[in-house]
């Protein structure tokens, strides 16, 4: 491949991420619609609207997605506990500062560690040909943070913004150089968190509502449908208080091993998403190697709930 | 994955995406709604630091989506008015939304243009939209159409109350009945328009609500420095400790909130004194929760530890405490150097150990220590601060203030970074033009005798002075207060304005109603925080900073090109702003000038004209706001156009030192120097500036004026006391007759341990805390806020619960001096045992017979009254309604809570004149018939405690023959003359 071709094409993905930075940033607008339907691999692999209230109807979806379902805040899933504007937003600012880039979106009030922004970030690396700083610190939360969006949105617009841009990242990754690894920081990831010291199910269900430890993300909306199969209905509330409740649900009625399946197929889910990454990522696959920690954990979590009520139900 | 993207998509995507507008393009169609098409919405941006809100250059027209109509796009334009809030005391900067084609008030959001609360609000901000919008305001003035009492109105018309009350005041004027004019003023809002006002008319008219507030820690803090109140610059600080809630809910909450969380952020420690858990405390590093009424004991202990273990500043003590006054005085045997000093401060607080701390408050001695440590540790960075809490609480509450800023002393963190200053260094009021002289006469209903050194007015005492017989209120104001709710002992108030002979005419001034108003002849609509004019500056940070309260629709209106006369024109309904209502009030009772009062209303700009509120702003920005014209010109705006636009000033960022600021060197040219005292005078003092914020006077005499201090060879500012240093020593306590407490000590509260029996379930009950959403009776016409918060259930410790047989929700009788309330119970570990503690922000109770008096807050009630025996029952809670917000009719809660000041009897602190409002109660389980809410007093107990604790006064004349001393600060000071007691041929029997 010729240097005007690489140019090229990191020109290519610096405008994708672009396009897929303002995507998750706002809501769509007719331009940007009209822009979707007149790409034919963006018109194919989105399916933007095509008329007024399709659009109407993204906004909804927009703010479903990205408020309720898959928060694109990397401090959610970096975080114990996860809060907006926490560690990893101070982290990620002073990336930004460090490579000389805004440390906020203009289009909405949103915390510097929006996937947005790192998305134009990595359009801004791309132009200046290389990428592998802002993939480095991207990948710590990406794989997750796509994952959420795909499997919480499966048949959605922003579900396939997702693979859109899992497949833009994973480009960028086979151009990169391949990411230096500082030996400590490599060893300190890559270990488990400790589970709960104690089976109290406070405990049990901060810790499985806590990306940073479980590796995954129990959105409200299933949360709501686990509810609902449970016959409980979990109201306006935090994940944490919706989990408990099916937790107490389940146990009034003797179905906790209906529930702990339930978690095991969300966690098999995961798990083969975390493959899926590792597999694609080749020569940067240990950014997820600290994420496969945290779903083993939770594995190991589920099989001692599993233990416990085996042992109780016995 | 499944999607694959090949080498030619890339390619593609260069050529066609690259050109991409990005968001900030506004969209150029609608694609939602039919034509027209819309405005271009404008994108928020990022100033200062919050991450998004309109530029300011587009706030005369500024689109934004209307959210109600999500997913639709609707547009609605506004012109963006800053104003400031109404609510609490703080002042912060809000942005109301005025939309141009209705010009209806959309939503009130943080002003980033506010230096002091830099955007931010708290729930009571944007909860002006309820007050505006309330249904149940007063739009019309009101006037009594029965007997006093009766609730029975008709609407009048402003021409007929203006000269109602201006002739009445005339007359009172002329006939030389000066004291029959009392002016009763809730929360001020504003800085120096009322002091012009009244002392125009020469009259000794004012009587705040500040003794039922925070005299009591004034006080403390004004007997150490001659300026009564601290500012801590939180933000920058390494240690701060709270006697009062600054994090949730107490004085100037949000902008100090959101500076101690940032010194949190950066590692600050917080340790806050309270016997509750409250939000603050559990935001803390140090929960200490003191017994009611102990704090002093454990600052001392704490100041012992720094002293003893030599962790105090040496040298700040030694320039600038007048320790040198005190061994003259009090040790004369021994040789007046500072280390005789050290030596004798060693010995004074020795007792005060932290085992003796623990054995009084509870809070363990080695806590103590830790916190001392911390303290020491901090030094220069040391904030602190007591405004209400144990200082309003207690008898001697004010030596808990005292004591505190001992503390700040010893560390030297006075007028630092990260320390407390003097407030005044802080704020700016600017100066008038045409100043009236002070007024020649004193009111003794206000500031009576026995209580010489009282901070502020005795306004809780009033309705037993006049049921005393030693006056009369001819003419009576109530300004956005509501004593009869607010203050203690609420049924001899009922009584006394009740009673004509006592209180002629009265007209509460006041946005909605409220059980004062319900006693009044007059119901004067005035407006709320987005419909007045006001001017302020509060010490809320190191630096010093100007605000502007606009009636924002007024302000709308003229940016639209209409013009407007009175700011009732612009108002809903006839509701007016008080500004123009005095100008117009005082033109009316000196039409022609021959009182000497018109003058002062005549425009600055048009000689013989009458002022309008625009000229009086506009000549205190263009002459009396230092920094403003400049700023202004290069925004090129007039100073008032600037205000009104961006609606706040900073004159001044960070600390200031001013005590160190060397004398003036024409003042010292024309001087000399005390060679004892170290007092620089001088013959002809330099005239006061154009900040005018209220200060000690300085000391007058055959050598000049005190105009500073000889440290270390240096002429230096020095503090406004007579000693021109921090007072360890008080002379003036010494020579006003208590010489006990002249030096930083601890005085036993009234609700001491060893006063309580605890077998018969007597308590401390703490009566005096905010809750985050409410303030006082002002937030009672916000339906939002209301929701959040409409209970005050009575705090209990389980271990005291479980001894009394009592449960959460339980109703219990809990007996004061004068009678019983029935609240229920809530039975929680974040309160210590042995107390109990109510909300104050509760218990609104209305008379009507409809629902239009408070519907969404106020329990409907009935109120008995045989003789000296009241009782007040409850008929229902809050309940739904219709009107015209479809609001009223979600009111899902019932409760409106307790009114438990009506059954606290009047506890005037014989020193400072605070009200003490702690209580010793008895608390037992229900009796049968008992309701929730209900209430019984007997005023005939309520007079016998009054004369209990008026017994424990030391009435003037201090040592020179005055009614207080000269130099303290005193609201609307007097001319001197004043001070001078009449023989006693002409005093009151």
């Amino acid at each position: 491949m010729g240097e005007s071709d690489v140019r090229a094409q990191r020109a290519g993905r610096a405008a994708l991420f672009d396009t897929l930075a303002d995507l998750m940033l706002r809501e769509v607008e007719a331009p940007l619609a009209e822009q979707l339907r007149v790409d034919p691999v963006l018109h194919r692999v989105l399916r933007p609207p095509d008329d007024a209230a399709n659009l109407a109807a993204l906004r909804a979806d927009y703010a479903r997605v990205y408020l309720v379902t898959a928060p694109p805040y990397a401090s959610i899933y970096l975080d114990d506990p996860p809060m907006i504007g926490g560690e990893s937003s101070r982290r990620w600012e002073a990336a930004l500062r460090a490579w000389g880039c805004p440390l906020a979106s203009v289009e909405r009030a949103a915390a510097s560690d929006h996937a947005g922004l790192f998305l134009r970030a990595l359009a801004q690396a791309e132009r200046d040909g290389d990428a592998t700083a802002v993939l480095a610190e991207a990948l710590r939360w990406l794989p997750p943070y796509l994952t959420a969006l795909r499997i919480h949105d499966p048949d959605g617009f922003y579900g396939r913004v997702g693979e859109l841009t899992t497949a833009a990242v994973l480009e960028s990754t086979r151009t990169a150089r391949a990411p230096a690894t500082d030996k400590d920081d490599a060893e300190q990831d890559h270990r488990a968190p400790p589970l709960p010291e104690d089976d109290n199910l406070r405990s049990l269900v901060a810790w499985l509502c806590t990306p940073a430890q479980s590796g995954w993300y129990l959105s409200k909306p299933q949360l709501r449908r686990l509810g609902q199969s449970l016959g409980v209905a979990t109201g306006v509330t935090d994940r944490e208080h919706m989990l408990m409740q099916v937790f107490e649900a389940s146990g009034l009625d003797g179905r906790t091993g209906y529930l702990l399946d339930a978690l095991r197929a969300e966690h098999a889910r995961w798990s083969d998403a975390c493959a899926t990454w590792e597999r694609e990522l080749e020569r940067w696959s240990s950014a997820v190697r600290p994420w496969r920690a945290r779903l083993a954990a939770t594995d190991r979590l589920l099989v001692r709930l599993q233990d416990a009520l085996d042992q109780y139900t016995v | 994955m499944t999607i694959r993207l090949s080498a030619a998509d890339f390619r593609r995507f260069a050529a066609t995406l690259s050109g991409t507008e990005r968001a900030s393009a506004p969209p150029a169609t609608h694609p939602a709604t039919a034509a027209p098409a819309p405005a271009a919405v404008p994108v928020r941006t990022n100033v200062g630091e919050l991450p998004a809100y309109p530029p300011t250059e587009q706030w005369d027209r500024w689109t934004e989506l209307d959210a109600k109509a999500w997913p639709e796009r609707v547009p609605h334009t506004y012109t963006l008015v800053p104003t400031t809030c109404f609510n609490c005391e703080s002042a912060c900067g809000l942005l109301a939304y005025v939309d141009i084609d209705t010009l209806r008030v959309r939503k009130f959001e943080g002003n980033p243009a506010h230096p002091g609360s830099r955007g931010r609000t708290c729930a009571k901000g944007p909860a002006t939209l309820n007050q505006v919008y309330d249904p149940e305001r007063i739009l019309y003035p009101m006037k009594r159409a029965g007997r006093r009492g009766e609730g029975k109105w008709e609407r009048t018309t402003w021409d007929e109350v203006l000269d109602t009350f201006a002739a009445r005041i005339r007359k009172a004027l002329v006939e030389e009945r000066k004291t029959e004019i009392i002016y009763h003023v809730g929360r001020p809002g504003e800085d120096g328009y009322m002091e012009r006002v009244l002392q125009s008319w020469g009259v000794d008219a004012h009587n705040s609500h500040t003794n039922i507030c925070s005299s009591g820690g004034r006080f403390g803090y004004a007997a150490w420095m001659g300026i009564d109140r601290p500012s801590p610059d939180y933000a920058n600080a390494r240690f701060t400790l709270l006697i009062s809630s600054h994090l949730e809910t107490g004085h100037y909450f949000n902008p100090h909130a959101q500076r101690i969380m940032e010194a949190k952020k950066r590692g600050a420690k917080l340790a806050v004194m309270d016997p509750r858990l409250s939000n603050t405390a559990s935001m803390a590093d140090y929960w200490m929760p003191t017994y009611p009424g102990s704090e002093a004991a454990v600052l001392l202990a704490m100041a012992n530890v720094l002293i003893q273990e030599d962790l105090y500043d040496r040298e700040f003590v030694r320039k600038w405490t007048n320790w040198d006054q005190y061994l003259r005085d009090e040790h004369p045997e021994v040789a007046p150097t500072f280390e005789e000093y050290e030596r004798v401060l060693k010995t004074l607080y020795v007792a005060y150990t932290p085992e003796f701390g623990e054995a009084e408050s509870g809070v363990p001695a080695a806590q103590i220590i830790e916190v001392a440590h911390e303290i020491g540790r901090a030094g220069s960075a040391f904030a602190a601060h007591n405004w209400r809490a144990a200082a309003a609480g207690n008898l001697g509450g004010w030596m808990v203030a005292r004591c505190l800023f001992f503390l700040n002393v010893l560390t030297g963190s006075v007028g630092t970074p990260g320390g407390t200053s003097p407030n005044i260094y802080d704020k700016y009021v600017p100066r008038p033009f045409a100043e009236p002289p002070k007024q020649q006469v004193w009111n003794e209903l206000t500031w009576p005798r026995e209580y010489p050194l009282s901070h502020h007015e005795l306004s809780f005492l009033l309705p037993h002075f006049l049921q005393d017989g030693r006056g009369k209120a001819d003419v009576y104001f109530t300004r956005v207060y509501n004593p009869v709710w607010t203050n203690p002992d609420g049924f001899t108030w009922m009584e006394v304005l009740a009673d004509e002979s006592k209180v002629g005419l009265h007209a509460a001034m006041t946005p909605t109603w409220n059980e004062t108003a319900w006693f009044a002849d007059y119901v004067l609509p005035m407006g709320t925080g987005a419909e007045r004019h006001d001017l302020h500056s509060y010490e809320t940070y190191a630096g010093q900073w100007i605000g502007f309260r606009q009636p924002v629709r007024r302000v709308a209106m003229e940016r639209l090109g209409q013009r407007v006369r009175y700011s009732y024109e612009a108002n809903p309904g006839e509701v007016w702003e008080e500004n123009e209502w005095w100008i117009e009030l005082s033109w009316r009772i000196d039409p022609d000038g021959s009182l000497g009062i018109r003058q002062y209303y005549e425009s600055p700009y048009r000689p013989g004209e009458k002022l309008t509120v625009d000229e009086y702003y506009a000549w205190i920005f263009e002459h009396s706001v230092p920094g403003l014209p400049e700023a202004a010109a290069q925004e090129g705006l007039s100073p008032l156009g600037y205000m009104r636009k961006f609606g706040a000033f900073e004159i001044r960022a960070g600390v200031a030192k001013s005590y160190e600021q060397p004398v003036a060197a024409e003042d010292v040219a024309e001087g000399s120097v005390d060679e004892q005292t170290g007092l620089v005078w001088s013959k002809r003092p330099r005239p006061h500036g154009s900040n005018v914020v209220p200060k000690p006077a300085p000391a007058t005499g055959e050598r000049g004026t005190q105009v500073g201090v000889l440290v270390d060879g240096v002429a230096r500012a020095g503090f406004p006391t007579p000693s021109g240093k921090l007072e360890f020593y008080s002379r003036t306590l010494r020579d006003w007759k208590w010489p006990e407490y002249a030096l930083p000590t601890y005085i036993r509260s009234h609700v001491h341990p060893e006063t309580m029996n605890r077998a018969r379930g007597e308590f401390a009950l703490i009566p005096t805390f905010r809750l985050p959403v409410l303030i006082h009776t002002r937030s009672n016409n916000s339906k939002w806020l209301t929701e959040i918060a409409h209970s005050n259930p009575l705090w209990m410790h389980p271990s005291d619960a479980r001894q009394l047989g009592l449960e959460s929700g339980g109703l219990v009788r809990v007996n004061t001096e004068i009678g019983y309330f029935v609240p229920r119970v809530w039975v929680t570990e974040g309160i210590r045992p042995g107390v109990v503690a109510c909300s104050h922000h509760m218990g609104r109770w209305t008379l009507a017979q409809y629902q239009a008096h408070g519907g969404w807050s106020s329990a409907l009630a009935e109120l008995g009254h045989d003789d000296s025996q009241w009782q007040l029952r409850q008929i229902h809670g809050t309940q739904p309604y219709t009107s015209d917000d479809p609001d009223t009719s979600r009111i899902w809660w019932t409760d409106a809570g307790v009114h438990q000041n009506l059954t606290f009897p009047v506890h005037p602190d014989p020193v400072s004149g605070s009200h003490c409002w702690h209580q010793k109660v008895r608390v037992e389980a229900a009796q049968q018939g008992d309701r929730y809410g209900d209430i019984a007093v007997d005023t005939v107990k309520s007079r016998a405690v009054y004369r209990e604790w008026l017994a424990l006064a030391r009435p003037a004349p201090g040592p020179d023959g005055t009614r207080r001393p000269h130099w303290f600060l005193r609201p609307y000071r007097p001319d001197p003359q004043a001070y001078r007691l009449p023989q006693l041929s002409d005093a009151h029997g």
